[in-house]
């Protein structure tokens, strides 16, 4: 186990190297000049910005101050948000996006348990085929039509009977609620399923029908041999869920106006500033790698079969 | 004496994708208090559902028709013991379980009872192995654990389906004498289901034949060693490896559809001295002394060569 | 049981009756039997059916609609799905209106029919209060619900000429006392035509003949135009086109290279497996979305670089590792079956065994991998093209029209809806298809070996 973590944290380690070396190589390569419209009037105002932004640097300097910045966790200074540093948009904008995405999250998981294990037991029933069809259309329609679809019901609804469900914007829990349930439910779907077909190998295992020959109530057989043997190895796709639902969140909160990280995103990608698509880069990607590794480690600690595994 | 299980005319039918099964089609035992019972028979013969109806354990959907039974508490062990505990609960917890659901067992008379059970199954640091997982012990512990398991809900009769097929040769003598054991020490009754009529020889007191989900022959295991009615025994024993003879025999064919249940003798395809009536009729359950076989060579018309072969 | 009447019954049967089975090819064709499965299944061939059709959609859809998808038709900005719009010329300075308001009216009522250029209230003057007036889609239910307010003024005049749509308008005069309180109020429904100025319809190419015609025929757009009044079902051709080609050649390039890799760490086996997974396992572990943002960045930002290309780039780069993975488990499973070492035995040549052996077994799961990697690029596309990091104008995909379309969804949702509602289907085509193959296959594979 302790084996086990030590390798995956430095798996992880390596990979944030490799996603910041990548950013700021990507960024090198993109075609044009990042000072090139009306910022830089005169020879003397563009140098004095290339030294601002360290831009006459030789590329492998510009690259080991890159590095080193990166591990102090200084991110630099935005192209369009002048006296504005990247960690000051972070730090502001990010705590939005991570609430978005747990209550996403939480909405989605708490979902597909309950809609994976009514499809599951009514298996080849009706409860079944509506959930599994209700599943293809959760899969199939990207994040951003469902934001948009729900975006203008709430619209309809707060011109037909008043203000139930605000149309955008932030603030209070009424807010959260609808983009985070629209974020939530393509993950919902991808987990009912997995959920469904989990569900029913357990209802198949001959562990069921042992503990089914001991007479135990049926609430019992549910909770303590079923449940948590349909949830672990779906425990353990959790990672890539979370990496799903925060890249889904930049279009959620694009559309619903929401001041997510993940709007200044999409909004820097679009006025390409540099520094910020940058720092956002290396910040998204060492927070994915670091929820992968820590959901694998969680996984490893809730299933005894690896929990044990170095001493038998 | 009223025998500890008797079930009278057994039928089972189970849905499947292809159409309904006749699993079990017509099955009458009865047990003793004590006694081992054997069912015999290839794979998909039915022996295996007739055991998971008597615990109640087929699906909702499954037909079960019955017309006498009575039942005494029963408990059973499995084929797999790999697959037989739940992989993230302790094997500990696993065995306690019925004693606190059904016998009311505080948790630390339960965790006593269940070490007590575990030693006396012969697992060493029963204390310590008690709080491991399935995944650490052998496949033999974890039978024998099975086996504390099912102790644990005090049966009266235990179903041992297939329970050393999975084990190698010396684990299986352990589990087969620690199950000889237990009958002598607690008289309990046995039903043991095996394809194997070699082991099954060598425990039971009395076997059951079993093919195309019904009983064919039945008798004590001596006779049917010694003098098998059925020419389908008898294909089984000649199948036996044996001092005798060097040659084994297997049987030509495979057993009938379930699905389309033979409407005559199922075994009549297979069998090397069928009759005109064998394709016809379904044949009676006859009786020759203290024996008796489903086939019409014991029938009166018969001619006499056909049994004594 | 009843006993049998006569000893003939007795004697021996030779060949029992009920042996007689019919011959039945148990291993048959594999295909055969997948496409049985597949067409057996309703949601998979309906998949495939929509799968036929949306590609004939793509690719022959031109021939059929021949509208330019990057005309500009100024007289429908943002127009409903219709066949074909009357619209009402307006030609410059015909009326004034002035001298019409001078006549005072009773109630509220429209001085000149209704246009979408402009709809001119007059209501009873009064001499010591104010005006509000307002504009609602739907009938006002009382006193807070009357609308959008436009105007306040002490006139009794008003000419709205704020985005009008050809539909239905409740037009509202609240009288206003001196406290600024709604004192009474007067509702109007107003039926709005299409109007066109003379100027704009030549600026569109139409023709308006010289007797001055009080109306024109617009060209169709039967699934309506966008906010620079674009043709959309022109421009879902097209932009289905640009998703449909990422959608299909960007898995079929990295589906064969994963292939390729995987067969080969498989075939090798020993330290270059190790490696060579090592990095398979390194790719997959990278975010997605978030690499194929940066990939794209990279690969095409600046003036005239091609987006398409760099959006198929880093799908293959991206994209490869899962069937990389899958082939390689595969050859390593056949591998350590007898039948390979018997062909080796035989000195048949690693590519002989490679084509004659691994292949046709490979195959399946490579299909099935394909059929899903299909919706997932096409997924991928729209995603990007809905944060702008898509295809660049002048051309076109499904995600960018929903791009385009989301600024005015909430007054013209069609502008989104429908190019969403053919990612959507293509992907649940796709999915539903997939879902077919996979399970169709899976039984086939389980019976083969078995």
């Amino acid at each position: 186990m302790m084996r086990y973590a030590i390798k995956r944290i430095a798996v992880g380690l390596l990979t944030i190297w490799f996603i910041a070396t990548a950013t700021f190589f990507a960024m090198h390569a993109v075609p044009g000049d990042p000072l090139a419209d009306d910022k830089a009037t005169t020879p003397e105002i563009r140098a004095a910005l290339l030294q601002y932004y360290g831009l006459d640097q030789p590329v492998l300097t510009q690259y080991t101050r890159f590095l080193g910045n990166m591990l102090r966790g200084d991110f630099g200074i935005s192209f369009t948000q002048k006296n504005r540093s990247v960690n000051d948009i972070i730090r502001a904008h990010f705590p939005v996006s991570a609430l978005l995405g747990c209550l996403a999250l939480l909405i989605s998981v708490v979902g597909a348990v309950l809609f994976g294990v009514l499809a599951a037991r009514h298996h080849k029933r009706w409860p079944d085929y509506w959930i599994m069809l209700a599943v293809i259309a959760g899969i199939s329609v990207p994040g951003f039509v469902f934001a948009a679809l729900a975006q203008w019901l709430a619209l309809k609804i707060d011109q037909h009977l008043g203000n139930i469900i605000p149309v955008a914007g932030w603030g209070t829990f009424r807010h959260m609620l609808l983009p985070a349930t629209m974020l939530g439910l393509g993950t919902m779907a991808y987990l009912t399923r997995l959920l469904r077909s989990s569900m029913l190998d357990v209802q198949q295992a001959a562990y069921i029908n042992t503990a089914r020959a001991k007479r135990l109530s049926s609430t019992r057989l549910f909770f303590v041999h079923e449940l948590k043997n349909t949830v672990l190895p779906v425990l353990a796709l959790l990672g890539p869920t979370i990496a799903t639902i925060t890249t889904g969140g930049f279009v959620v909160e694009t559309v619903f106006a929401i001041p997510g990280l993940g709007r200044y995103f999409v909004q820097a990608i679009q006025q390409l500033d540099y520094t910020v698509i940058m720092g956002t880069t290396v910040f998204y990607g060492s927070f994915l790698v670091l929820m992968v590794i820590v959901v694998d480690l969680l996984y490893a600690l809730a299933d005894p079969r690896i929990r044990l595994q170095d001493m038998r | 004496m009223t025998p500890l299980l008797d079930i009278q005319h057994l039928r089972v039918s189970l849905p499947t994708p292809r159409g309904v099964v006749q699993a079990v089609r017509d099955v009458s035992l009865h047990i003793d208090r004590g006694e081992m019972l054997a069912i015999v028979g290839e794979s998909g013969c039915g022996k295996s559902v007739t055991a998971q109806a008597l615990m109640q354990l087929l699906p909702s959907t499954a037909r079960i028709d019955c017309q006498r039974a009575s039942r005494p508490s029963m408990a059973m062990i499995f084929q797999n013991p790999m697959a037989t505990f739940n992989p993230t609960l302790s094997i500990g917890y696993q065995i306690a379980e019925p004693l606190r659901v059904h016998r009311a067992f505080n948790r630390h008379d339960a965790e006593t009872e269940t070490v007590r059970l575990l030693s006396r199954m012969g697992i060493e640091n029963a204390q310590q192995r008690a709080r491991q997982y399935p995944h650490q012990f052998s496949g033999g512990m974890l039978q024998r654990a099975a086996i504390a398991m099912a102790l644990a809900m005090q049966p009266e009769l235990l179903i041992a389906d297939e329970p050393t097929t999975a084990l190698d040769v010396s684990t299986q003598a352990e589990v087969m004498n620690l199950l000889a054991e237990l009958r002598s020490e607690q008289q309990l009754a046995l039903l043991f289901i095996s394809h194997d009529l070699g082991l099954v020889s060598r425990h039971a007191d009395r076997v059951a034949v079993m093919y195309a989900g019904e009983i064919v022959e039945t008798a004590s295991t001596h006779a049917v060693l010694q003098q098998p009615l059925h020419p389908y025994t008898r294909a089984l024993i000649a199948s036996l490896p044996s001092a005798r003879s060097t040659r084994l025999q297997s049987i030509d064919g495979s057993p009938p559809d379930l699905l389309h249940p033979p409407v005559a003798c199922a075994f009549c395809e297979r069998c090397s001295q069928r009759m005109q009536i064998c394709a016809r009729q379904t044949p009676p359950l006859l009786a020759r002394d203290t024996q008796a076989a489903r086939c019409w060579l014991l029938h009166p018309l018969a001619p006499a060569s056909g049994a004594d072969t | 049981m009843t006993t049998p009447p006569d000893s003939t019954l007795f004697e021996p049967l030779l060949a029992c009756p009920s042996a007689a089975t019919d011959g039945e090819d148990v291993v048959g064709n594999l295909w055969r039997d997948v496409w049985q499965d597949v067409s057996h299944n309703p949601s998979a061939l309906a998949g495939l059916l929509l799968i036929v059709l949306l590609v004939f959609f793509c690719s022959l859809g031109d021939k059929l609609w021949q509208k330019n998808p990057a005309e500009f038709d100024l007289a429908q900005i943002s127009q409903m799905p219709n066949t074909g719009l009357k619209t009402t010329v307006i030609y410059p300075a015909t009326q004034t209106v002035a001298e019409q308001r001078r006549n005072p009216v009773k109630k509220l009522q429209l001085l000149q029919p209704a246009t979408t250029e402009s709809v001119q209230l007059i209501w009873p003057a009064a001499a010591h209060n104010s005006f509000r007036v307002y504009r609602h889609e739907l009938k006002p239910s009382g006193i807070y619900d009357l609308g959008m307010p436009l105007n306040k003024t002490t006139d009794n005049f008003y000419n709205d000429q704020l985005q009008l749509e050809n539909r239905r308008y409740f037009y509202s005069v609240a009288r206003l006392d001196a406290h600024g309180n709604i004192d009474a109020y007067d509702t109007l429904a107003v039926d709005v035509a299409h109007a066109t100025p003379l100027a704009i319809l030549q600026q569109a190419g139409i023709h308006v003949t010289d007797n001055q015609p009080a109306s024109v025929l617009l060209p169709a757009h039967p699934l309506g135009t966008d906010k620079l009044g674009r043709d959309v079902l022109a421009r879902l051709i097209a932009g289905g086109k640009t998703s449909m080609l990422i959608g299909f050649s960007a898995p079929l390039v990295f589906v064969f290279f994963g292939a390729m890799y995987g067969a080969i760490a498989g075939y090798r086996g020993g330290r270059i497996d190790t490696v060579m997974m090592a990095f398979a396992d390194f790719v997959i572990a990278l975010p997605f979305l978030l690499f194929m943002m940066l990939l794209r960045i990279a690969l095409g930002m600046g003036p005239g670089s091609n987006s398409l290309m760099a959006l198929l780039v880093a799908l293959v780069l991206l994209g490869w590792p899962n069937t990389a993975r899958l082939v390689r488990a595969q050859v390593l499973q056949l591998r350590s079956m007898a039948y390979i070492d018997a062909a080796r035995l035989q000195g048949a040549s690693g590519q002989y065994i490679v084509m004659k052996h691994l292949l046709p077994n490979v195959l399946p799961g490579i299909l099935v991998t394909l059929s899903f990697a299909i919706p997932s690029a096409i997924f991928t596309e729209a995603f990007l093209s809905f944060i702008g990091l898509g295809v660049v104008p002048p051309a076109t995909s499904w995600g960018s029209m929903c791009n385009d379309g989301l600024s005015s969804f909430l007054i013209h949702p069609h502008e989104l809806l429908f190019p969403a509602f053919f990612i959507s289907i293509t992907v649940m085509a796709f999915n539903l298809f997939g879902d077919g193959l996979r399970d169709a296959l899976d039984v086939k594979m389980r019976e083969a070996r078995t």
